[in-house]
């Protein structure tokens, strides 16, 4: 019986992301896995990963709170990106306010921002209010919150773990690789070398960016998805190479819309139709037009939007069916719970 | 153009057409915006007949009739509706084949593997039987049985929703009750001149036969295949996609019902089209969608007719249309909706799906003034997306098929379809993968459902199937059935449901 063998190589996290994946969504009979630890992990600061976290370790069988301790985690609700007037904006994973009749919370918020002076919109997000809080809930306080949340871990720990959680699965790793290994039925290469993901003939490479926080987990984690929910006989998938490689590029154009955002000096003059048309839309009615394939969320979206100056010039007619008193009342009542919960969560 | 006359605001819509499209769009707009001091006015003549578009749904209505506050037990007694788990597919792979497109899963997935990977490594084997045996609604369907779905997703119960099958005639009427109650004003009479604004070219005015003017700052075609705003008057032109769905003739007729009340649409694929029917309380809707090519009106008629169940009710209606939709869905201040703004044949039950799409989609973008080409533009690329998405999915139907018993089979099966669906026809040959989207109506499970039904069989399968056991893989395999069996049969009478929930019509 023949073996296919895939190599994987990269930092000790870029591999470990990949490789426990593929060990437990991939290995099996017949199939070889080898992770190749090629480069150090040189990058600063702890390694953010996005909310899909927890399903993707739940689909793995190693979750999140074996981690969390010994990769010394830390909750995170929002990530913080930089903008191009040199300042930083923090995007967070959950919605702001709540939506009400089918209506986003941020509509009723315009609303009533033309009746009496509000506070700022990222006041109402209960995500930005624990993100920026003292000390971060408990990971069993949080779940029980209404909020999206990824973690933030040490990056050797968290490298560290996913590799020997991918050896107990059966792959074999090891440091450096040399041309004879890199022979193997694929090579998928993490290391953000290539200048775009893309799978063809015996090379996959996954291309991760890391400019905004949690994108590189992003990258790597839904690259070994998509991979092992494509599977098929490595000398007879050119159909499942060009799926891959269409839907990791689409993903990509949409991080791009993202990052164009963040750093065009002037949003409205975007040549990406498809955040020209985010922008645009936004600006007039204040709704967010989505993509097939999105990575950041609406939240995020208007986040970064909202953060770059682009306002919408009117609220959705549906908000106003509320009268404006009830209006009032209930954003006094919102923000009263988004800081009493937040105090709460402080004093636990 | 003044700067006020450029920004006037939207506060009268007046909708042109009443049946299906015209009363649903009355209806979304005063619940969702009537509170908000928009004035709608709708305009229909008794004297012209309705389409009466659509008789089977997609579960989506359900979730329109709940934003809007229809009440389900109300709406199904005055539509004559019946509850539908699914569409029965006859005849469209190979003379013979039966399969059930269903409103839900097929098993559950195992590992990350879909079950339909699992399903096809052993397909032929004793006792395995068809993919459709391992889907809830499909086994509840065959028996008759409906049961609304649980809420727990623990549950194989849950596996499944639901949509209706109602008289389209009596749908309209309920809709207008609807629409009247929150606001709407009904106006009788046939429009005969449609003022235009000169210099911007929108609508501004209606003259009605009786010498009425009726103003208004956006318009809402419901007109039918006629468009009298976005075609007659303003010309937005249209993309014919009779190349690959040439179908173009529908012939209708009522039958009395026979047998059980069945839960489900049947399809039947005939020698140029294919026929459709549809249980109701009262009778048996039924018709015959075909290509003018291929077959005359006679013979489609006679095929319809020759196939019923019961005795016919009426004379039958002859349809034409050309599948397509107008290349403007909104232009200037004037939106299509409903069969003035694109026609795709019913095969899947997707008209009022597409009219509750631009139902929505309007109520999302809706303008504060005229100053609007963004809103505009951004609802023609969602609609777009949606017919074009709805447009492959059907061609599919057409084209993955092993019959070459007539011209019509011979020209479908070997036409080139447009390469968003030949790749997804690729991957899907190859080992059993179905490319996914975010923003369509029909998700991976549709897909799966027609493939799988119409033979187009992967030549390969998931290569993580080989990694579980045979033995384990088909203990589980009957264990899904037997489960999936018993609990369709713990369901209730399908007739029986209706009438303990006080959902049937009273007698006239």
């Amino acid at each position: 019986m023949s073996v296919e063998r895939i190599l994987v190589y990269g930092s000790p996290v870029q591999v470990g992301i990949v490789g426990a994946y593929l060990s437990s969504r991939w290995l099996g009979p017949g199939r070889a896995l080898e992770l190749a630890t090629t480069v150090e992990d040189n990058a600063a600061g702890p390694f953010v990963t996005r909310p899909s976290v927890h399903r993707f370790h739940g689909e793995m069988g190693l979750p999140i709170d074996q981690l969390f301790a010994p990769c010394r985690g830390s909750p995170v609700l929002a990530a913080a990106a930089q903008t191009a007037d040199g300042g930083s904006v923090q995007l967070p994973f959950s919605a702001f306010g709540v939506q009400r009749g089918g209506v986003e919370f941020h509509q009723y918020w315009l609303r009533a921002s033309r009746l009496s002076e509000q506070a700022d919109l990222t006041d109402f997000s209960l995500s930005l209010a624990l993100q920026n809080a003292a000390h971060k809930p408990p990971l069993a306080q949080l779940a029980q919150l209404p909020v999206e949340f990824g973690i933030a871990f040490d990056r050797a720990a968290y490298g560290n773990a996913l590799l020997s959680f991918a050896k107990a699965g059966g792959a074999s790793v090891v440091e450096g690789v040399n041309e004879q290994e890199r022979d193997a039925d694929l090579a998928i290469q993490c290391s953000p070398d290539a200048s775009a993901p893309k799978w063809q003939g015996q090379e996959l490479s996954i291309a991760p960016e890391s400019d905004i926080p949690g994108l590189e987990w992003h990258h790597l984690s839904s690259a070994a998805r998509r991979f092992a929910n494509l599977a098929a006989p490595l000398s007879d998938c050119a159909p499942e190479q060009a799926e891959w490689t269409r839907l990791a590029v689409a993903e990509n154009e949409r991080v791009a819309d993202m990052r164009e955002l963040l750093s065009i000096d002037d949003p409205l003059k975007s040549s990406r139709p498809a955040l020209q048309r985010k922008v645009e839309v936004f600006a007039a009615c204040g709704r967010i037009p989505t993509e097939d394939y999105e990575v950041f969320t609406p939240p995020e979206w208007l986040a970064a939007l909202w953060a770059r100056g682009v306002s919408p010039r009117r609220s959705d007619r549906m908000a106003e069916r509320l009268p404006d008193a009830q209006l009032l009342d209930w954003l006094d009542q919102l923000r009263g719970q988004i800081a009493s919960l937040t105090r709460q969560v402080q004093a636990a | 153009m003044g700067a006020n006359e450029g920004k006037q605001a939207i506060n009268r819509v007046v909708v042109v057409g009443g049946g299906t499209a015209g009363w649903m769009t009355a209806a979304g707009l005063a619940s969702m915006l009537g509170p908000t001091g928009l004035e709608i006015t709708l305009i229909e003549s008794e004297a012209i007949g309705v389409v009466g578009v659509g008789e089977a749904t997609l579960p989506h209505i359900k979730n329109f009739n709940d934003t809007i506050g229809v009440n389900e037990a109300e709406f199904m007694a005055a539509t004559s509706a019946t509850f539908k788990l699914g569409i029965e597919f006859v005849n469209w792979g190979r003379k013979g084949d039966s399969y059930i497109h269903p409103f839900g899963e097929f098993g559950l997935p195992n590992a990350g593997v879909a079950f339909h990977q699992y399903w096809r490594k052993f397909a032929g084997q004793p006792g395995v039987g068809a993919l459709d045996e391992y889907s809830l609604p499909v086994i509840a369907s065959r028996l008759g049985k409906f049961q609304p779905p649980d809420d727990d997703p623990r549950s194989v119960m849950s596996t499944y929703r639901y949509a209706y099958q109602f008289d389209a005639l009596q749908y309209a009427p309920f809709m207008r009750s609807h629409a009247e109650a929150r606001g709407v004003t009904r106006m009788e009479g046939k429009v005969v001149d449609v003022a235009l604004e000169p210099e911007s070219g929108r609508v501004t005015a209606l003259t009605m036969d009786d010498g009425r003017v009726i103003e208004g700052d956006l318009f809402v075609d419901c007109t039918g295949f006629f468009g009298l705003l976005i075609e007659k008057t303003l010309s937005a032109g249209y993309d014919d996609w009779s190349e690959w769905l040439p179908a173009d003739r529908a012939v209708a007729v009522p039958c009395e019902s026979a047998g059980p009340l069945l839960p489900y649409t049947r399809a039947t694929a005939r020698e140029a089209g294919w026929s459709w029917r549809i249980p109701l309380q009262h009778r048996t809707g039924n018709g015959h969608v075909y290509s003018s090519q291929f077959l005359s009106d006679d013979a489609a008629c006679d095929t319809l007719l020759g196939g019923l169940e019961g005795e016919r009710l009426a004379d039958p209606r002859f349809l034409r249309f050309v599948t397509g939709k107008r290349r403007k869905l909104w232009s200037r201040n004037v939106v299509a909706i409903g069969l003035s703004g694109g026609f795709l044949e019913p095969l899947e039950s997707t008209s009022i799906y597409l009219i509750q799409e631009g139902i929505t989609k309007l109520l999302e973008l809706f303008p504060a003034d005229q100053h609007c080409d963004v809103e505009v533009a951004e609802y023609n690329r969602w609609m777009d997306l949606q017919f074009e998405r709805v447009r492959d999915f059907l061609i599919m139907h057409y084209h993955a098929t092993e019959r070459d018993d007539s011209d019509f089979w011979n020209h479908m099966r070997t036409m080139t379809v447009p390469d968003s669906l030949a790749e997804r026809l690729e991957l899907f040959t190859a080992h059993g993968h179905v490319s996914a989207y975010d923003h369509g109506l029909f998700l991976v499970p549709s897909w799966v459902a027609v493939l799988i039904g119409q033979r187009v069989l992967p030549s390969s399968v998931d290569a993580r199937v080989s990694g579980q056991a045979d033995a384990e893989v088909l203990r589980h395999l009957a264990g899904l059935k037997g489960h999936m069996e018993k609990a369709a049969g713990s369901m209730e009478d399908h007739a029986a449901y209706l009438a303990r929930n006080n959902m049937m019509r009273a007698a006239a």
